[in-house]
């Protein structure tokens, strides 16, 4: 996967004028950084992807166009079957986390799209969690599902109120998860 | 001295004639209290007065002597003091001595006088003696007691008469024989007998009981001045008699039985130091004297009463009616004691430690009216706590267990708590600081002068007046009970202790018998007393019983929840549990269900996926289980709403008929028409009943299955009580309490989940019910609930 962009890649992949790649780089919309000892603009991943999603520019040009999945629970188990399911499906790139710090670092780093989280945790509340990606506004367009076995309707209000978009319950039907998935990307 | 004679004689003859002294009658007591010197003039003649007044004769005789006494009036005087003090203590006692001696010696007419003794002349005599020795008494160097005086010389030859009454037929031998020779009597008795009267006389006069110097004199009074041996104390007395002795002789008064005269009372007075002139005085008056006082001599007539005897009788009469009279009123007042002590008696027999208020003012009120002799007596209490005045009624009598229902009395009653309020309105009487509040009369301005009225009863009570009309305060009870209390005027006695009103009692009579009652204020104040004792004590008692009661209330209501909060820590445990359950469960349940689904939709082969689809069906089941178990644990928060029982209960019937789970006609709905709708959450009031109707239903069979469930308003508590009875094999003693525990199941056959009853008793202890589950096998169940009335006003 294609780190850094240089801005005739990122024009490439935006289909739109290397000019207004430069326009936008300088006007800061589109993040970037400079060469060290030159001044050719460089454009990393992240703020390329940014960009496009700011900008509603399709995804598809980027990578394979691949929904890009964290998976957070602590049962091995379970993230090995959730893997297995989703890495099957063409439309999904995955990548897992079972504690709560793995989940913070790797959702700065792989910015998914959706994150199936498990609501107990073994180091901190899936609400804090929910919080926490909610605070990054990088990652606004995140979708989390929470996914728990343990079912408790006044923890499932404030959990919505913390930013999870949806809740389903362990355990589930695999075709009703993966559906759910899509519809919420699609918005 | 000794002659012949007395040497023939043997001593024991001798003793024979003393021994015989004791066939005479003993001397009465008050001749001996007579001589005694009496100390205090005053007090002593009255008491001897006293002593004489019953002693018919006696009175008699002195009556007859101050009638030709010697100052020549006439006895005008009719009270017996008047004549004592006309005569003079000493001359009285002088009568009563005299008197006495001559009574026992009985009535002369016994003895026959012929040649013999002529008694009459014998005490002429020696009452001439005696009045010349008191007479001489005075005049000696050496001053002898008068009174002594006059005893001696009047006893001095008492012998003679001893010997006279004793041994008639020789004395009058000795008699005859003394005066044919004319010698001395003494010798002559000495001669025949072995004695002579003064040993006899002595002997006598000590079996009399006399005083010693009396003795001597008697014994001695024969001897010379010269003779007497040192040892006599009163010589002088001795010598008194015998001149006294010697002038009587020589005046020749009565008869002394002596003829010769050894000595002449010139010679002896010489002797003594008596004056020639004195002994000329006293021997020339002499006979005058004696005759004078004939009437002390004058023989006890023992057959016809003489005037005097008659007027001494009406004396006695007299003095014994006044008597009768005074010992007859303080027996009335005696018997009013004792007519209160019997009342008292009866009160305290009565009260028994267990009585009640009422049965306390029934028993004073009996009390009460036994000593008043009302036609009825209304006690009344007050109410310690309650301000109200309980009270005892007749009419109700039914109702108290009262030892006497006779119609004339007035028992007790009560005004019982549940009765209707405005019959209770009569009685509510406060006396706190003397405010008096009469439910009959509302108007303010009536309670100022009511409570003026409690005050100034309350007043009067310590004050001592304490009988008195009752005021307006007590109108209502006057008027309850007036036709038992009679149409007069009625009056309260108060029973106030320490300053508080116990009580009081009502009763009517008629004015003048209140006067005669005011009388007796002590004894009612102490019957009062004892009735509000008793009051107390009921109520005390009362007090501790209703403690008593409270405690066990509240020992029963302590039990009941420690029960239930067991009954909750036991579900709390299995709330805690659940939630950690729940968890775990879930886990390994999504993962068996994913790895299943996804094996089936890698496989072509028909019956693998059906296999894979069952184990994740089976997985998602045992998920379901775990829910229901947090959902037990957790219970959603209820949503009460108002709901009508019969509505709920009927739509309910309808469709567990339609769904096939129970027969048309085997289900009863009776809910009371007053039953009023109740506050609950409508679905858990359908699923519980649902639970409890499913429970039946599997008790029973299907052909002969009997359910009821009825509903009707609780009494007392805001709340619907609801029975759901079936028919079934019913429940054995050691399950039942087992029943509500979640997980329990009891069935003839497999188990259930057992969360159907514990999910049932959550909800009601959610939302304030309870339930209560009663059962005998063979015989049915029925599960009684309470459920929450709704609030008349709101929903």
């Amino acid at each position: 996967m294609k780190a850094v962009f240089t801005t005739g890649e990122v024009a490439a992949v935006c289909r739109i004028s290397q000019q207004t790649v430069i326009r936008c780089f300088d006007k800061g919309k589109l993040r970037g950084y400079r060469v060290p000892g030159s001044k050719f603009r460089r454009v990393p991943r992240e703020a390329l992807i940014d960009f496009m999603k700011s900008n509603h520019i399709p995804l598809e040009n980027l990578d394979s166009g691949k929904h890009r999945v964290l998976i957070v629970d602590d049962d091995a188990d379970i993230v090995a079957m959730l893997e297995d399911l989703l890495a099957r499906d063409e439309r999904f790139e995955v990548k897992s986390a079972s504690n709560g710090f793995d989940a913070g670092a790797l959702t700065k780093e792989f910015r998914p799209d959706v994150v199936l989280l498990d609501y107990m945790l073994p180091d901190i509340n899936g609400n804090v969690v929910c919080q926490r990606i909610r605070s990054d506004e990088r990652l606004v367009h995140t979708r989390i599902i929470i996914v728990s076995g343990a079912v408790d309707p006044a923890e499932v209000e404030s959990l919505r109120a913390a930013g999870a978009d949806d809740f389903i319950k362990k355990p589930f039907n695999i075709e009703q998860l993966v559906n759910r998935m899509i519809e919420l990307l699609r918005v | 001295m000794l002659t012949k004679a007395t040497e023939n004689i043997p001593p024991r003859k001798i003793e024979l004639v003393l021994a015989q002294l004791d066939a005479l009658r003993p001397l009465a007591p008050i001749a001996i209290q007579a001589l005694e010197p009496i100390e205090d003039s005053t007090n002593g003649s009255e008491q001897f007065i006293e002593s004489i007044r019953s002693d018919l004769p006696l009175i008699a005789a002195i009556l007859a002597v101050a009638d030709t006494s010697e100052t020549g009036h006439r006895a005008e005087a009719r009270r017996i003091a008047d004549v004592v003090n006309l005569l003079g203590p000493d001359t009285i006692r002088d009568i009563t001595l005299v008197r006495k001696v001559i009574e026992a010696f009985g009535p002369a007419g016994v003895l026959p006088n012929r040649h013999g003794f002529d008694r009459q002349a014998f005490w002429r005599h020696s009452l001439a003696v005696a009045i010349a020795a008191k007479k001489l008494a005075g005049l000696l160097e050496e001053p002898v007691d008068s009174q002594m005086a006059f005893a001696c010389g009047w006893l001095h030859d008492i012998g003679k008469m001893a010997l006279s009454a004793l041994m008639p037929k020789s004395f009058e031998r000795i008699v005859r024989v003394a005066d044919e020779k004319k010698g001395d009597i003494a010798d002559v008795e000495r001669g025949l007998l072995g004695i002579d009267h003064t040993i006899v006389g002595r002997r006598l006069a000590e079996r009399w009981g006399l005083p010693s110097r009396l003795l001597e004199c008697i014994r001695l009074h024969h001897q010379l001045p010269e003779a007497l041996p040192p040892s006599v104390a009163q010589g002088g007395q001795v010598h008194l008699v015998r001149l006294a002795d010697a002038i009587a002789r020589e005046q020749r008064i009565g008869y002394s039985g002596n003829h010769r005269f050894a000595t002449s009372s010139r010679t002896l007075a010489e002797r003594l130091g008596v004056s020639e002139s004195n002994r000329h005085e006293i021997a020339d008056t002499l006979k005058t004297k004696v005759e004078a006082r004939a009437a002390w001599i004058a023989d006890v007539d023992a057959y016809t009463p003489s005037p005097y005897y008659l007027q001494a009788l009406a004396h006695s009469t007299n003095g014994l009616a006044a008597a009768n009279t005074e010992l007859a009123a303080e027996n009335m007042a005696l018997k009013r004691q004792a007519d209160y002590f019997a009342a008292l008696r009866e009160l305290t027999e009565a009260a028994s430690p267990r009585a009640s208020v009422r049965q306390a003012c029934g028993a004073g009120a009996a009390a009460l009216r036994q000593v008043l002799g009302a036609p009825a007596v209304v006690v009344f209490a007050v109410s310690e706590q309650v301000s109200r005045v309980r009270c005892a009624d007749r009419e109700q009598a039914s109702r108290v267990r009262c030892a006497d229902r006779e119609q004339a009395r007035v028992r007790c009653a009560d005004r019982e708590q549940g009765a209707d309020p405005e019959q209770e309105a009569w009685f509510q009487v406060g006396f706190c600081d003397g405010s008096v509040t009469c439910a009959l009369e509302p108007r303010s301005a009536d309670v100022a002068g009511e409570s003026e009225d409690a005050a100034a009863a309350l007043e009067m009570a310590r004050a001592g007046h304490w009988i008195a009309p009752p005021g307006r305060a007590f109108d209502g009870l006057v008027d309850r009970y007036r036709g038992m209390l009679g149409h007069g005027q009625v009056w309260l006695l108060p029973i106030v202790r320490e300053d508080r009103w116990i009580g009081g009692a009502l009763f009517s009579v008629p004015v003048h018998e209140m006067t005669l009652l005011s009388a007796e204020t002590p004894h009612l104040r102490a019957l009062a007393t004892a009735v509000g004792r008793s009051i107390i004590q009921a109520n005390a008692q009362a007090a501790a019983t209703a403690l008593g009661d409270e405690l066990a209330e509240v020992n029963r209501r302590l039990l009941d929840v420690q029960g239930e909060l067991l009954r909750t820590r036991n579900l709390e445990t299995v709330v805690a549990m659940a939630a950690g359950a729940a968890h775990e469960l879930n886990n390994p349940l999504a993962v068996i269900s994913g790895r299943a689904q996804m094996l089936r939709n890698r496989t072509q082969d028909s019956e693998v996926r059906n296999m894979l689809d069952t184990i994740s069906d089976r997985a998602q089941a045992c998920s379901d289980i775990v829910t229901e178990l947090m959902e037990f644990a957790q219970t959603p928060r209820p949503a009460p709403e108002r709901v009508d029982l019969g509505g709920l209960l009927h739509v309910l019937m309808t469709e567990l008929v339609s769904g096939g789970l129970l027969e048309s006609d085997a289900l009863r709905i009776e809910v009371a028409s007053d039953t009023p709708p109740v506050r609950f959450d409508p679905t858990w009031l359908n699923r519980m009943f649902r639970e409890l109707l499913q429970n039946a239903i599997d008790a029973t069979q299907p052909l002969s299955r009997r359910l009821t469930v009825k509903a009707a308003s609780h009494l007392t508590e805001d709340s619907v009580v609801v029975e759901v009875l079936d028919n079934g094999h019913g429940i054995p003693a050691d399950v039942l309490g087992r029943v509500l525990d979640p997980f329990f199941s009891y069935r003839p056959a497999g188990r259930s989940r057992g969360l159907g009853l514990a999910r049932v008793h959550r909800w009601l202890q959610l939302a304030g019910g309870a339930i209560r589950i009663e059962s005998e096998p063979g015989c049915g169940t029925s599960v009684h609930l309470r459920l929450p009335r709704a609030s008349p006003s709101a929903g």
